[in-house]
């Protein structure tokens, strides 16, 4: 219960809106996260067309729950959770989650020692998207979002050795990549 | 970021999570109007649900109603069936007259006599010393007030010696039957009349039929037809009379104390309570039904959390009850004995002086009683923390005085002019509207005893609850409402045998108000058990917009507004996701 009422924030004043169902607050909200929802979104699905739709899907769950939102996080942080578990829902009923064995070839290489600077975010966002599905979860659940083995095998439905033994390969995949300088075919517009 | 096992956690991840932290990318420009047009899907979607669950609130609040409604009037109506007569032999019976009327007339004819005892009605007394026709008719207007079954057989009577014997004996057979089934309902008295009358019946039908036969032979003469009538008479006086004792004795007793009438409201409350919880049983089902459809295709929304809607409670509230009934500053003793005013009874000056210090004892040791109310509702959730309540329960209130005073009253017996001393009773009732009708009166000191006053309502609540978070399980709650609160019975018992107990039925002429609003206020803390159980608990406040007096105006002192303070506890449950 609060009893002494402290001034609302902007940001409290356009979730209000939102919850309220004033389309103008959403919009408001939605051009205040969009950009960085797609991004999050281009990293978990193979197009950009997908993207789209999996970014589309969780922005309705996004302001259809709008009043759940318990403010124990940033908000942004709790839009992008949305996303991400909408991208989990999206590639599980595409079936595109089962094991795949593609990449597979690429082993034992170095595991560090990798300088990025050189790549541009696009060409970045290329290697994690030519990654076979479940390697590029795991990869993004791990590195990007920061999620842990036992969290991530919670989320997937696999174990968290299983978990673990992906990331290697797609992190060994990734690295492959980059000494060889491969440079995968683009089609988003990256804003670094 | 979690950094429990961050071994691989190296600078390709750095490197990447640094570049990707704040990456943007532009979405086409549809994404939006894409969003924008599911949206509106979606409110639509929400507003016709929504609609459906209103509909739902009206239906299951019009059914609520219309059973609380079927109730009552079940209720009233099965008292109405009641004659007129028992409620005169009632009055009667409760004066104590019926002993020394039948001591005082020695010459009644014994068939007479036992026709006393039978209806214990004063005023046949008069009738009885006529000649023994006479005597008969009186019996005869006796037991028509009972019931209709000798009404019956008179008119049979009357309409064999006109020749029509066959229509009428059916109207007899029909009327009687109505008298048993009428009497036979409620008082022993009436179905031990109706069953010697139905006695007596068969003996007379066949004496109409007798006389019938003989009518279409053409050989009764008008002789024979008065014989009919007289054997009429005796054996529906016969049939009056063979009525065994016991019958009499106990119907005086039972209709005095009524306890027939005190268990039947209990099993009647108790029966609302049942017939409330099996409707709200219904209704959850009905919304359980209805709502199926829906959940099936929502699953996403109730993954997501929202509160159910609809819930049910059971509530119960232990309290302190303040019946605040005054009694009146100057009494009897200010108009009878101490002024030259006439017209009120005779009263000694000793009696005058306990009258007053019983009046004050009523004001100083009159205290509340374990008083509770029952209350099952139903809730629907208007907003996110606004609960609207509606349901059905049950109150008694209960106040006591410690009491070392009994009021007796006397009269005098029109005619005889013999000496009657009514029941005892305390100066509670008769100070509410100086209901002194008797003569004299006496008020003598005895050995402390306690009266109790007990008042029971079948109560129609709706409220508005608001419920707060204080944690994860724990909430706050402030809720008000009104109530229609129906008077089901008052009893004023004593707990000295000279004192006569009273109890009022909802349809007896009582001095309280029968029906009466009421007002409520609650806070407490209430605990979630589980998704969809929780208990809540706090104090509440009921205040009566109305004196417990159906005529307060008309009470010898300003009389206040009852209520109550006590503890409401209740025990809600969700009934499924919205």
């Amino acid at each position: 219960m609060n009893l002494f009422t402290k001034p609302k924030s902007e940001e409290d004043k356009l979730i209000e809106g939102c919850i309220a169902g004033k389309r103008d607050m959403q919009r408001l909200l939605y051009d205040l996260y969009s950009k960085k929802m797609m991004a999050v979104c281009l990293r978990y699905a193979p197009t950009n067309f997908e993207a789209e739709d999996i970014m589309q899907e969780a922005f309705v769950k996004v302001f259809s729950n709008l009043q759940n939102f318990k403010k124990d996080c940033p908000l942004e942080f709790w839009i992008r959770k949305i996303m991400v578990n909408t991208a989990l829902k999206h590639l599980r009923s595409k079936q595109l989650l089962t094991v795949s064995h593609e990449n597979e070839e690429v082993t034992n290489l170095p595991s560090d020692g990798v300088n990025l600077s050189g790549y541009s975010l696009n060409e970045l966002m290329g290697m994690i998207q030519s990654l076979a599905p479940r390697y590029r979860m795991v990869f993004n659940l791990y590195a990007i979002e920061g999620y842990n083995h036992k969290e991530i095998g919670e989320m997937l439905g696999i174990s968290e050795g299983t978990s673990k033994s992906q990331y290697s390969r797609a992190r060994a995949i990734l690295q492959s990549m980059l000494t060889r300088q491969e440079k995968p075919f683009q089609e988003h517009v990256i804003i670094g | 970021m979690s950094s429990s096992d961050r071994k691989e956690y190296g600078e390709l991840e750095q490197s990447m999570w640094q570049r990707f932290q704040d990456a943007e990318a532009l979405p086409s420009s549809d994404v939006w109007s894409r969003i924008d047009h599911e949206l509106t899907l979606e409110e639509s979607k929400h507003y016709r649900s929504r609609m459906v669950l209103y509909r739902q609130l009206a239906a299951a609040c019009f059914v609520l109603f219309m059973l609380a409604g079927a109730l009552l009037t079940y209720h009233y109506k099965t008292e109405a069936t009641i004659d007129a007569g028992i409620a005169n032999m009632q009055l009667n019976t409760s004066t104590g007259v019926e002993e020394i009327a039948v001591t005082e007339q020695p010459s009644i004819a014994p068939q007479a006599q036992a026709s006393f005892e039978t209806k214990q009605n004063i005023a046949t007394a008069s009738v009885a010393e006529a000649s023994q026709p006479q005597a008969d008719a009186a019996m005869q207007k006796r037991t028509g007030m009972a019931g209709a079954s000798v009404v019956g057989k008179a008119q049979a009577a009357a309409a064999a010696t006109t020749g029509t014997a066959p229509i009428a004996k059916v109207r007899a057979q029909k009327l009687a039957g109505i008298g048993v089934a009428s009497g036979t309902a409620k008082y022993n008295l009436n179905s031990a009349v109706a069953a010697a009358t139905e006695t007596s019946a068969t003996a007379e039908e066949q004496s109409i039929f007798n006389t019938y036969k003989s009518e279409e032979s053409g050989s009764m003469s008008v002789s024979s037809r008065f014989n009919i009538g007289q054997s009429f008479f005796q054996t529906a006086r016969q049939a009056i009379t063979s009525v065994p004792p016991s019958y009499t004795n106990s119907s005086a007793q039972s209709i005095n104390n009524e306890p027939g009438r005190s268990r039947s409201f209990v099993e009647l409350s108790q029966a609302a309570v049942a017939d409330n919880l099996k409707e709200q049983k219904k209704a959850e089902e009905l919304a359980i039904a209805l709502n199926t459809p829906a959940q099936a295709g929502e699953k996403e929304e109730k993954s997501s959390g929202e509160d159910s809607r609809w819930s049910l409670g059971l509530g119960y509230a232990p309290s302190y009850f303040n019946q605040n009934i005054q009694m009146p500053g100057q009494m009897m003793d200010a108009v009878a004995h101490r002024s030259l005013i006439a017209g009120g009874p005779d009263l000694l000056s000793s009696s005058a002086d306990n009258m007053n210090e019983a009046r004050e004892e009523f004001e100083a040791n009159t205290d509340p009683a374990f008083s509770f109310a029952a209350e099952a509702k139903a809730g629907f959730n208007l907003f996110k923390k606004f609960k609207l309540l509606a349901g059905i329960g049950f109150t008694q209130n209960s106040a006591r005085t410690k009491s070392s005073y009994i009021v007796n009253q006397f009269l005098y017996k029109p005619g005889s002019n013999k000496r009657v001393e009514m029941p005892g009773t305390t100066v509670f009732l008769p100070s509410l509207n100086n209901n002194f009708t008797t003569d004299s009166l006496s008020v003598e000191k005895t050995d402390d005893f306690y009266v109790n006053y007990r008042y029971r309502h079948i109560t129609l609540p709706v409220g508005l609850q608001y419920e707060g978070n204080v944690s994860k399980d724990w909430f706050w709650y402030a809720s008000a409402g009104m109530a229609a609160n129906f008077l089901v019975e008052t009893a004023v018992m004593a707990s000295n045998s000279e004192v006569r107990d009273v109890s009022y039925d909802h349809n007896d002429d009582s001095p309280f108000r029968k029906v009466q609003f009421s007002g409520n206020a609650s806070v407490g803390l209430g605990k979630r058990i589980s998704n969809f159980i929780s208990v809540t608990a706090g104090p509440e406040f009921r205040g009566y917009l109305n004196s417990l007096l159906a005529e307060p105006d008309k009470a010898l002192a300003p009389q206040g507004n009852p209520y109550t303070i006590g503890i409401n506890m209740s025990v809600n449950y969700s009934l499924g996701k919205k």
